[in-house]
């Protein structure tokens, strides 16, 4: 399996502050990655660099196998959709659509005026005026027509309705099968993705959290909930994520195996499922201030 | 190649920057400066010669141009994968195209102020200004006599000099766009605060050398050499100054997040 994106020790730094913080990490091709965290905890930062629209203070950074910086045969093969994209001020969205036929060399004019009709988009509004949830709409209209070796989407739903925002992921979902190719997708609408996600990294306050399977992830952690002494029994020497008292019960999340819930169940616990979404807030929550999980 | 082209596509799909914008302020100022003169005429019984300075309006917008364009395009380009490289040669292809045609244009109207429809009917001076427009630039500039000056543009009649005009035109045209697209470039790198910091350099080294030339009385020296110039002599000083600010606008902007 070939990698497309390969980050090694990535670090940002303004000033004081530390946006990106040793981070390492690999994209395999052809996959759907989901980049999660909260707001500020360097997401965008990270796909900045990946497009060369920003600088590493330090790390080392391959995207195609090659630095990314001044690079045609890497940045021709990637389309990095923000939700801060700026466009001309006299552009109209046939502009858009114009230019971005000469500037992405898989691009797929028929699709895009597709999906134009499917989300409804006017061709012939300025971009200026158009709404934050019809500007996300276009980023995505970019994002999926320009059929980039790499897309990278950063929260591409912003302001989008929910009709818009399933439409999305249907055609991520349906031009990823016909046409595969590697994304990698940040959001907080954790749940509404996870059908879609194949890899999850987690980034929290600058530093890589979790780089796992969606599978796996989903699969591992579960809460139990009973008397404190018996939960506390269960999860000894266990890797407990977040322990909550919910009246005379404590409730426990942690990450364990198939056999680890069986055993919860043999002691008379309760097992009860945890969502991708909750692991992440679990995960990310800041008093836990967490190292990061050791995940197989 | 392919890729320098589609930032000239880009370039030249914001007409408004280039010729709608420019075309409004010309027409305006020119408008503006005809009914000004129209009206002195009628009040003052006859017509008189009036010089009308409204082409520097025109000037400054293709400055305000040079600048929305570098900072409307850039972030977008970029944004999209474009090499800073690619957008730099892309820009000045299409800023110097652009140029050209308005320069073509305003000789063009100088032609007929001066030969055409005489002074615009009113008397107003607009596009056809002396030191700009006559013949000393290009007897001057070209180190030709007036004979040779006739035989080498078949324009020449009566001290006009469509060549000399065109070349002062171009070139401060050029000038003026990539001032613009530098100070859109310290805007893009270094933000406000680097436009502010640009501005109290600039008018700093300026005092400093005005300060200067008093202290060593060079103004005599300066007014003598100024004397001597034509305007197109004086322009092609604008020509490296061109290139400096194209590449300074270039190292800005390499290292320019978007």
């Amino acid at each position: 399996m070939s990698t497309v994106v390969e980050v090694r020790q990535l670090t940002k730094s303004y000033g004081g502050v530390t946006a990106v913080d040793q981070v390492s990490f690999a994209i395999e091709a052809d996959k759907i990655y989901g980049l999660l965290g909260r707001n500020g905890a360097g997401k965008t930062t990270i796909m900045r660099i990946l497009t060369a629209q920003e600088f590493a203070t330090g790390g080392d950074l391959r995207v195609f196998g090659e630095a990314p910086y001044e690079n045609s045969r890497v940045l021709s093969q990637i389309c990095f959709v923000k939700d801060s994209q700026k466009y001309p001020k006299s552009y109209r969205m046939i502009d858009v659509l114009e230019q971005a036929a000469l500037f992405f060399p898989h691009w797929d004019r028929e699709y895009a005026f597709a999906l134009i009709e499917d989300f409804r988009l006017p061709l012939y509004r300025r971009m200026s005026a158009l709404s934050r949830g019809m500007l996300s709409a276009a980023g995505s209209i970019v994002g999926l027509a320009s059929r980039a070796p790499l897309t990278i989407f950063d929260e591409p739903y912003l302001g989008l309705d929910a009709v818009a925002r399933s439409l999305f992921y249907d055609h991520m979902l349906e031009d990823y099968t016909e046409h595969p190719r590697t994304v990698l997708l940040s959001t907080h609408l954790i749940d509404e993705v996870s059908r879609l996600l194949e890899y999850i990294l987690v980034i929290d306050q600058g530093r890589l959290l979790l780089d796992v399977e969606a599978e796996a992830l989903r699969g591992r952690a579960f809460a139990v909930v009973g008397p404190a002494a018996t939960v506390d029994t269960f999860t000894a020497g266990k890797d407990v994520l977040v322990r909550q008292l919910l009246g005379g019960l404590v409730s426990a999340t942690v990450m364990g195996t198939a056999e680890d819930r069986k055993r919860a169940q043999e002691l008379g616990l309760e097992v009860v499922p945890v969502s991708l979404q909750q692991l992440i807030v679990h995960l990310t929550t800041a008093p836990l201030a967490r190292k990061a999980v050791e995940v197989p | 190649m392919k890729r320098i082209a589609s930032v000239m596509a880009m370039q030249a799909r914001d007409r408004g920057t280039w010729f709608v914008i420019p075309s409004f302020a010309l027409g305006a100022v020119f408008g503006l400066a005809w009914c000004i003169v129209l009206i002195h005429d009628l009040l003052m019984g006859g017509i008189n010669g009036t010089f009308a300075p409204g082409l520097a309006t025109f000037f400054i917008f293709v400055l305000v141009g040079g600048i929305n364009t570098l900072t409307g395009t850039f972030p977008f380009a970029v944004g999209f994968g474009t090499l800073r490289r690619d957008y730099l040669l892309g820009t000045l292809a299409v800023a110097g195209a652009v140029c050209a045609a308005w320069a073509i244009l305003l000789t063009l109207l100088s032609f007929i102020e001066a030969n055409v429809i005489n002074n615009w009917g009113v008397g107003l001076h607009f596009f056809h200004l002396p030191f700009f427009s006559d013949g000393a630039p290009l007897r001057q500039f070209c180190w030709m006599s007036d004979t040779q000056c006739a035989q080498a543009d078949p324009h020449y009649v009566g001290g006009i000099s469509p060549l000399g005009q065109l070349w002062f035109s171009f070139v401060f045209l050029l000038f003026m766009c990539v001032l613009g697209l530098l100070l859109g470039s310290i805007y893009q790198r270094f933000g406000r605060l680097g436009e502010y910091a640009f501005f109290g350099i600039a008018f700093l080294l300026l005092s400093i050398l005005l300060l200067v030339s008093t202290y060593w009385s060079w103004w005599g020296a300066i007014f003598g050499w100024l004397a001597q110039q034509t305007a197109a002599g004086l322009v092609s000083w604008l020509v490296p100054l061109i290139a400096i600010g194209a590449l300074a606008s270039y190292a800005l902007f390499r290292k320019a997040t978007v």
